[in-house]
């Protein structure tokens, strides 16, 4: 078309090539300006490394108890270098593989109360009318039913086992997701890409999985965050109550929960888990809110 | 006029008002309510009117992107409102839209180069990805965009080149129609001419019929073969563009065209104006009679008592006015 100003070809033309900037990595490179929450992010990158990787490099395993330092002091230098519980297990072992627990719950948890409450929430929002009505009235219905009573039955169905711990929480935790991915489909609804997309033959699930999911996530990606904070507080919560991971598998909560119970004459039973806990906590905060700043519309 | 592309009859979009949970008033607004027309291969028709006099929903109406609530839209002959799913979407391929906010109807999340590539994928699932790159290109090239910006987001183009990306998109699949909704009031005078202007090229090149919308009189004189006056969701005044631009004979087109700003000053400072006293009535309460009569400068009783029927006139047009 020669209407076209050639000076804005040449011009576009020397950075054409490249690909362009797409709204997630423009937020990623906002997220990386936030030096609070990079450095929250690899610490956080850290603690789940050691957790993880760290119990491979111990010669001994969670359960073996060394009945020659039964409840040693943290001493840096010798084989438990946190030391040992009043079983003789080591302390620092146990506290890395309570957190593969606490982490991998938390993390999978909140994906997958993310990923259904999404799916569910855009859907209803898309579709509008009286699915909307029944699929929100029915969240409505489930928010209302006391958390703990929704627990302790889950477990009386799954039993009491890590798996029915992550039912627990992940049916509790995936109405809020839905709540916040309604409101953005409803909003997108209506938007002229989404005429054209059906104006260009699009069927509605396409539509709802390749326009409205993908742009409300920058909405989701900062309730995730958080959500993974609550997963992993909701599950030390509930280990601490005793309804959650179960002896002899251990996670940050029942560690807390034992170490408490001894608070008064062995104190690092309960420093060291909640240590660990706190951190994460606080990463898990910084990097939440270093996302809500990068991806919030109104900073560009 | 069989030999009609696109034919509406009669066609209706009321929206009831919400009503309140007691019940409540609960009116409706008839935002087209009885519109009829037909659209022969090849030619333009300008939809012009006030803000509010349902243009856009009848372009949307007629693409089934608004439920209608009566009439009909007969398309190559087949009921096109009648059609289940799977026909709909393959008639939609022939019937494609541009938006008037260019920005707006593109997905941020998008390479602009998959926005265009996606119709082609909803409609020839077969095409291997170098095909529809080239197929990309092409459509691109010929909206006057560097196929090597394929890449990037809408959000890195000027207003007029996210225009080019929406037509790019229309185009792509050779449709045979295009329902221009306001394609160029979001842009500068500049841009507008340029987009007017490839709008008119493609259409040469392709033979596709266009529906603009539009309440710039001068851009639809430019562009359209045929001209159609909406007020209040009813047709004032359908006719060839020469003859109406003429002497346009309805008192509201008449008081349109007297609107339009002359380029030379002089002719511009003795240019006789028609101001329309008031507002635009509701629609949900059109007024009695004529729609047009509380604003008319000539109303008399009988348009306060009937409304006139869309009747012809000796140059072929459609008239609706006891007067004119």
């Amino acid at each position: 078309m020669s209407d076209v100003p050639a000076g804005t070809i040449e011009a576009t033309l020397e950075r054409a090539e490249q690909p362009g900037l797409s709204p997630i990595r423009a937020s990623w490179r906002r997220f990386c300006r936030n030096r609070l929450a990079l450095g929250s992010l690899v610490i956080l990158g850290l603690i789940a490394l050691l957790c993880f990787a760290g119990p491979l490099f111990f010669p001994y395993g969670v359960e073996d108890a060394d009945f020659e330092n039964i409840s040693a002091p943290v001493n840096l230098f010798s084989a438990h270098p946190f030391g040992t519980d009043d079983f003789g297990r080591d302390l620092l072992l146990r506290v890395l593989d309570g957190g593969r627990v606490s982490l991998a719950v938390g993390f999978v948890g909140a994906l997958a109360a993310v990923f259904i409450g999404v799916i569910y929430g855009a859907t209803s929002g898309y579709v509008g009318g009286l699915l909307d009505n029944v699929l929100m009235r029915t969240v409505d219905v489930l928010y209302g039913i006391p958390y703990f009573f929704l627990v302790v039955l889950i477990n009386l169905l799954v039993g009491r086992t890590t798996a029915g711990l992550f039912v627990s929480i992940v049916v509790v935790l995936w109405l809020t997701p839905a709540v916040i991915a309604r409101g953005q489909a409803v909003s997108l609804r209506h938007r002229e890409f989404v005429d054209a997309a059906r104006a260009g033959g699009m069927t509605e699930w396409q539509i709802i999985l390749q326009h409205i999911v993908p742009n409300s996530l920058n909405v989701v990606i900062v309730y995730s965050s958080l959500l993974v904070l609550e997963v992993i507080i909701t599950e030390s919560f509930l280990s601490f109550l005793g309804l959650g991971v179960q002896a002899p598998a251990s996670s940050w909560g029942s560690l807390i929960d034992a170490g408490a119970r001894s608070i008064e004459t062995d104190l690092r039973l309960l420093l060291l888990p909640g240590g660990f806990l706190v951190a994460t906590l606080f990463c898990l905060n910084f990097v939440a809110d270093g996302l809500r700043d990068a991806f919030d519309p109104n900073e560009r | 006029m069989s030999e009609a592309l696109l034919s509406v009859k009669d066609l209706k979009v009321h929206f009831p008002l919400g009503k309140g949970l007691l019940g409540g008033a609960g009116g409706v607004v008839k935002a087209v309510d009885g519109i009829s027309f037909d659209l022969r291969p090849g030619e333009t028709l300008g939809i012009v009117g006030e803000s509010g006099c349902g243009k856009s929903t009848l372009g949307r109406a007629i693409l089934r992107l608004t439920r209608t609530t009566e009439g009909q839209v007969v398309w190559l002959g087949q009921d096109f409102l009648g059609l289940d799913k799977n026909s709909l979407r393959e008639a939609r391929r022939d019937l494609q839209i541009i938006f008037q906010d260019p920005l707006a109807s593109l997905d941020p999340r998008m390479t602009i180069g998959a926005i265009i590539a996606r119709p082609l994928k909803t409609f020839c699932p077969d095409l291997g990805k170098a095909e529809i790159d080239k197929r990309v290109k092409e459509a691109m090239a010929q909206v006057g965009l560097a196929p090597e910006m394929m890449r990037r987001y809408p959000h890195e183009f000027s207003g007029g080149q996210c225009q080019r990306i929406g037509i790019a998109r229309a185009m792509i699949l050779r449709p045979k129609l295009i329902v221009c909704d306001e394609p160029v009031s979001a842009l500068d005078v500049s841009i507008q001419a340029q987009i007017i202007n490839l709008l008119r090229t493609l259409q040469a090149e392709l033979g596709l019929s266009l529906l603009f919308i539009s309440h710039n009189l001068s851009v639809v004189r430019h562009i359209s073969h045929r001209v159609m006056v909406l007020y209040l969701g009813k047709v004032m005044e359908i006719g060839a563009r020469e003859a109406f631009y003429a002497n346009p004979m309805h008192p509201y087109s008449k008081a349109l065209i007297s609107a339009i700003p002359l380029p030379d000053p002089k002719a511009e400072r003795a240019r006789e104006r028609i101001t329309l006293q008031g507002d635009l009535p509701s629609p949900i309460k059109p007024p009695e009679g004529c729609r047009f009569c509380t604003r008319c400068p000539i109303a008399t009783e009988l348009c306060h008592a009937s409304e006139p029927p869309l009747s012809p006139r000796a140059d072929g047009r459609l008239v609706a006015c006891h007067h004119a």
